[in-house]
């Protein structure tokens, strides 16, 4: 190790307490910065898998067909073109799985609740099956064709158990009221904790309750083995699907801060109509609007990251909000690292005029300093990540459950907080632009002592 | 001799009662013929006996149902129905959290309104009336006649009335009930009480008619219940009062109107 750097080391020890106080400063800095960022990349990925889990998939294909009445109905008859599609898209995804699903009110008793019904194949659904926490009953009932698997807070609610039949109202593909008697196999954990979980029932059996042709169903649902290549993937599909069917132009959930403006308002309206697009292409429903008359399936594709626009817009505002936080600290902390730098010249300058009479040069004064202020700003840095590394981990054990409307940000009731690498090293390089910065003036002044009137000098 | 002339009269009297059995068969049957009711037709008078063609209709409807696990709940309605151009307007006046708020049909389009966030909301005519055992449909005119053909019929007694209990099914598979079973009143045909089947065929609900009223050459029922036939103990009661077919001005059925009058 270079004298200098040696020196500058031996130095940050002299003020111990100086040196820790200034350290934590910087120590406050980076662990509020890291721990915010790894927070917001942490609820990305929550949100992700758990609106994947509910939606059951990356990529959604759904379709609509036009009555001869001209009635608007939630169905994908047309599959040939949307296996074509997807055979383009094969190496990139891991599952496909076909789904039919509604509203539906399930009675028993005198108890009601409305709540979705999700149908499956559960023969090609096995990690459906294999992922479902049970807490009641088994899912051995699932030979039974009226076989319905239940979430733990709808059971409660209407007070049923596993083994018990429950109704369910729900409309068929065109509108008809219809009652469906299911046998409740297995009661699961919401495992989103904030109710979104469905319940889940045979393909066929809710296919022919909606009057839905054998074979058929409304959606389509691809899992991906890589969420980067989501909207690659998408494009893929919706591309072949564009030049041979008919398809509804793709729309995104957008956020907006509101104001009272008219303009404003007029937005809001756009936006609440995108949004009431986006629900229906992916869960189906009515959702009706002025567009000319088709034949055959249209078709609509949606990714996890259309939903995402919000999420995102939210993350990146607290993310900006976190850098400024983190800016106004560290200017606060520049502003003291110059000070302390500054009283640090005052007590040494008889020993910096020794050093210069002993032949040291002017850049390796400076250098000492700058050293330093260098060991100073590392040091806070790396105590500020084992701090938020500790205060993570500790947080990241503790399972919130009574919160449900934090549950969709969370992985099974537990905060997830994942570092970025590359966002804790951007903060360490703007952390040591900054202390250098801050400590390049008093090292300049330091540096241009002239050595004669630093041995003379008496502070 | 005499035993020819003897069997000439046996075939003219064998001849003489056979025609007079065909005869008084012909008649029977030709009167029988008559009376045999045409079942469409009283679809249309039902239709008809409660559609106002010439004027508007306004009421102040009370909604009462009960619910065995959340109690009763009342809603006061103000109704405002145009026939001839299938537009109501029902306005919330009761619970207070729910005043202003309101339905609106205008060319086969259904709006919910709230005022609170000032939105319009498309909505459909088969969804449940707030929470209660009414649907949407259950305020707009009777399409009966043109959604529904007679698959049976038989005569009864329902309480004391004569009545006739036709079983209709769908022409369509968009009409909300797939199979209703009415009980109509022989004169003037209206309906007592309407049972309504999913496509299942399971009974859904449940309406009794108790009451009308004569308003011009129409009727009004003037109250009905409805039971929910699927949950246990949960039924609804509407009341209509006020009733008046004074016309209307053609702003009471726009959304305008609707949001002015929640100002």
């Amino acid at each position: 190790m270079k004298p200098i750097v040696r020196i500058a080391f031996r130095n940050t020890q002299r003020q111990r307490k100086r040196s820790f106080l200034l350290g934590g400063a910087i120590a406050f800095g980076v662990l509020v910065i890291t721990i915010i960022n790894a927070f917001t990349a942490g609820m990305i990925v929550n949100v992700k898998n758990n609106f994947s889990f509910i939606a059951g998939g990356h990529i959604f294909i759904s379709g609509k067909e036009l009555s001869d009445s001209g009635r608007v109905i939630t169905a994908i008859n047309d599959t040939a073109i949307v296996d074509e599609s997807l055979k383009l898209v094969e190496p990139f995804v891991k599952k496909v799985n076909k789904r039919s699903s509604s509203l539906a009110q399930l009675i028993f008793g005198s108890w009601e609740t409305n709540h979705t019904i999700e149908g499956v194949d559960w023969q090609k659904e096995e990690e459906l099956a294999a992922k479902l926490v049970i807490t009641d009953g088994s899912l051995e009932g699932l030979a039974k064709p009226n076989a319905m698997v239940l979430p733990k807070p709808i059971a409660r609610r209407l007070g049923v158990v596993a083994g018990e039949t429950i109704l369910a109202r729900l409309s068929t593909i065109t509108g008809q009221q219809n009652v469906g008697e299911f046998y409740v196999t297995a009661i699961v954990e919401d495992q989103t904790n904030f109710g979104a979980t469905s319940a889940y029932v045979h393909l066929d059996y809710l296919n022919d309750l909606l009057s839905l042709n054998s074979g058929s169903y409304q959606m389509i649902l691809l899992f991906l083995h890589d969420m980067a290549t989501m909207d690659q993937v998408s494009n893929v599909i919706y591309g072949y699907l564009k030049e041979h069917a008919e398809v509804d132009p793709r729309v995104q959930l957008d956020l907006y801060m509101g104001s009272n403006k008219k303009e404003d308002a007029e937005k809001e309206e756009e936006i609440y109509e995108a949004e009431r697009k986006v629900m229906a292409q992916i869960f189906g429903g009515g959702y009706m609007n002025d567009e000319e008359p088709w034949e055959g399936t249209k078709f609509a594709v949606m990714t996890l990251n259309d939903f995402m626009q919000p999420v995102m817009a939210m993350v990146g505002i607290l993310n900006t909000v976190a850098l400024v936080v983190f800016l106004i600290l560290l200017v606060i902390i520049m502003v003291g690292i110059t000070n302390t730098f500054r009283m640090i010249l005052i007590e040494r300058t008889r020993e910096i005029g020794t050093m210069r009479s002993f032949g040291m040069q002017q850049k390796d004064v400076r250098n000492i300093f700058l050293w330093e202020a260098v060991f100073i700003g590392l040091g806070g840095a790396l105590s500020g990540l084992f701090l938020a590394w500790v205060i993570m981990t500790v947080v990241g054990f503790i399972k919130l459950d009574g919160y449900p409307v934090l549950q969709f940000f969370m992985n099974n009731g537990h905060f997830t907080f994942l570092i970025q690498p590359a966002s804790v090293i951007m903060n360490l390089l703007i952390l040591l632009v900054m202390t250098l910065f801050a400590a390049y003036m008093p090292a300049r002044a330091a540096a241009r002592l002239r050595p004669a009137d630093a041995l003379r000098a008496h502070y | 001799m005499v035993r020819k002339a003897s069997v000439k009269a046996l075939v003219i009297t064998m001849a003489a009662v056979l025609c007079a059995l065909l005869m008084t068969a012909s008649v029977a049957l030709a009167a029988s013929g008559s009376k045999a009711p045409d079942m469409q037709k009283i679809l249309d008078n039902i239709d008809k006996l409660s559609t106002f063609p010439n004027n508007d209709f306004s009421a102040v409807m009370t909604i009462v149902s009960e619910d065995p696990k959340k109690g009763v709940e009342k809603h006061v309605v103000r109704m405002f129905r145009r026939d001839r151009e299938n537009k109501f307007l029902l306005l919330f006046q009761e619970p207070e959290v729910m005043k202003g708020q309101g339905y609106l049909l205008v060319d086969d389009n259904l709006w919910f309104y709230d005022p609170e966030s000032r939105k319009f909301t498309h909505t459909s005519m088969k969804e449940n009336f707030s929470g209660t055992d009414a649907k949407n449909s259950d305020f707009s005119q009777s399409t009966l006649a043109k959604d529904y053909q007679v698959k049976s019929w038989s005569e009864a007694k329902f309480y004391n009335y004569d009545v006739y209990i036709l079983e209709l099914e769908a022409r369509n598979d968009e009409v909300t009930y797939p199979t209703l079973k009415l009980w109509v009143n022989k004169e003037p045909n209206l309906v007592l009480k309407t049972e309504s089947y999913s496509l299942s065929g399971r009974l859904l609900r449940s309406a009794l008619i108790p009451n009308y009223a004569k308003v011009g050459s129409a009727y009004v029922a003037t109250s009905m219940i409805l039971i929910d036939e699927l949950v246990a103990g949960k039924k609804t009661q509407i009341t209509l009062k006020n009733i008046s077919i004074q016309n209307l001005p053609d702003s009471v059925f726009t959304k305008s109107y609707m949001e002015r009058v929640n100002r």
